[in-house]
């Protein structure tokens, strides 16, 4: 597997809509997992808003590099997508940051995943799913949903080199 | 390791999955010899398969083997035969071993042939190991996934099916609560997995199933690489 992707370099004025609309999005679902965190039962939610904040946040370091846009950029076999954009996000993570990075991102995407569903995000057809034996409020403890809203997302903010408000 | 019948003619290496070779129209094979053949076949598939399959297996032990059978053999006529009569090889991600292996040891002189045999079979090893295809990859990878998460208690079964170009792997874990420890741990392992098989493109997902034993959910077409057996499950 090969990515070549460029490092961010300073966008140009015409380009920075799209970045300030991810900037702008990002912290809108931050703010609203910093206040769903607080909220118990509700914290669940907090690590879904978490990882859409992560991926808003993502998509602004991307915008800034030669691809631009994750779903835009994924590779093509025989005129089909290879990978889903999660997956690509993820191989880019992994490609172009640290372990502890890649750790935080996949930890917000799996929480945020366990928590929608309770089970596969890709029901499969064809075969009753069984769900996790509980809510995802109870999966998840208030502590657990701090930790992934509070430090997870802050160690791939920093990465990204978001700029603070 | 699947050895095939079928048309006796050889087709272009590179064209082709399959290595096929004609045996002499000429040679008339001993019942002895024929025995002899068999066991040379299977010590050829014994390294063959400890290639594709056990990557990290001692190969020098089995080249040791293959060697010891070989010199059972004492006549080289009887290895130039039995090279003769290996009508079909599958080779798959190693054309290049039998193209090697057969070429030169039906234009080798009888003093360093089997010298010679042990150095080609080092050297095609090495070969193999560069040529590998993508499934045989994706199937050591596979491997290393069962081994490396057997050591995670909480890990119950391990399924995989291809999605597009990715290899979902879909780890159910026995688990009521989210546990980051736990998934510090997991992430540890998929991470070193990543580094190992970056020729492979993979997406793990982890679900919590719970501690009560029931059917796992999965798509008739997921394979289960692993499972485990536990009496509280």
């Amino acid at each position: 597997m090969i990515l070549s992707i460029r490092r961010p370099a300073v966008s140009t004025p015409s380009t920075m809509a799209d970045y300030r609309v991810h900037l702008s999005q990002a912290r809108h679902n931050e703010e609203i997992a910093d206040k769903l965190v607080q909220e118990p039962p509700f914290h669940d939610w907090a690590v879904t808003a978490a990882f859409y904040a992560a991926i808003h946040y993502f998509e602004c370091w991307m915008f800034n590099s030669s691809h631009k846009h994750s779903e835009t950029s994924i590779p093509m076999s025989n005129g089909k997508i290879k990978y889903s954009p999660h997956t690509w996000r993820q191989l880019i993570v992994e490609k172009e940051f640290d372990k502890p990075v890649w750790k935080s991102f996949r930890k917000l995407r799996d929480g945020s995943q366990t928590a929608r569903y309770l089970s596969p995000s890709r029901p499969w057809h064809g075969v009753s799913p069984r769900w996790l034996n509980k809510p995802a409020s109870d999966y998840f403890t208030p502590e657990a949903a701090r930790k992934m809203v509070e430090n997870n997302l802050a160690i791939l903010k920093a990465a990204l080199d978001i700029p603070s408000p | 390791m699947t050895m095939l019948d079928g048309p006796q003619h050889t087709r272009t290496l590179s064209d082709s999955a399959w290595f096929e070779i004609s045996p002499p129209p000429d040679v008339n094979v001993p019942e002895e010899i024929e025995e002899k053949v068999v066991d040379g076949e299977g010590l050829l598939d014994e390294l063959l398969s400890r290639i594709l399959f056990h990557p990290s297996a001692n190969e020098t032990q089995t080249l040791r083997r293959m060697q010891g059978g070989y010199d059972e053999l004492r006549d080289v006529a009887n290895l130039a035969l039995y090279l003769h009569l290996k009508k079909q090889i599958q080779v798959n991600a190693f054309e290049g071993y039998a193209e090697s292996l057969l070429s030169s040891h039906l234009h080798t002189s009888q003093d360093n042939l089997y010298g010679s045999f042990i150095c080609d079979s080092s050297k095609i090893v090495a070969r193999v190991k560069k040529e590998k295809t993508q499934d045989i990859l994706e199937q050591e990878s596979l491997l290393d996934i069962a081994i490396s998460f057997d050591k995670i208690d909480k890990v119950r079964a391990i399924y995989v099916q291809k999605y597009r170009s990715e290899m979902q792997v879909q780890i159910l874990l026995a688990l009521d609560h989210y546990d980051d420890d736990l998934m510090d741990a997991l992430l540890d392992v998929e991470y070193d997995i990543r580094k190992q098989h970056v020729k492979v493109v993979f997406e793990f997902l982890y679900h919590p199933v719970g501690r009560v034993a029931t059917d796992d959910f999965i798509h008739p077409q997921a394979r289960c690489i692993y499972t485990k057996h536990h009496g509280r499950l």
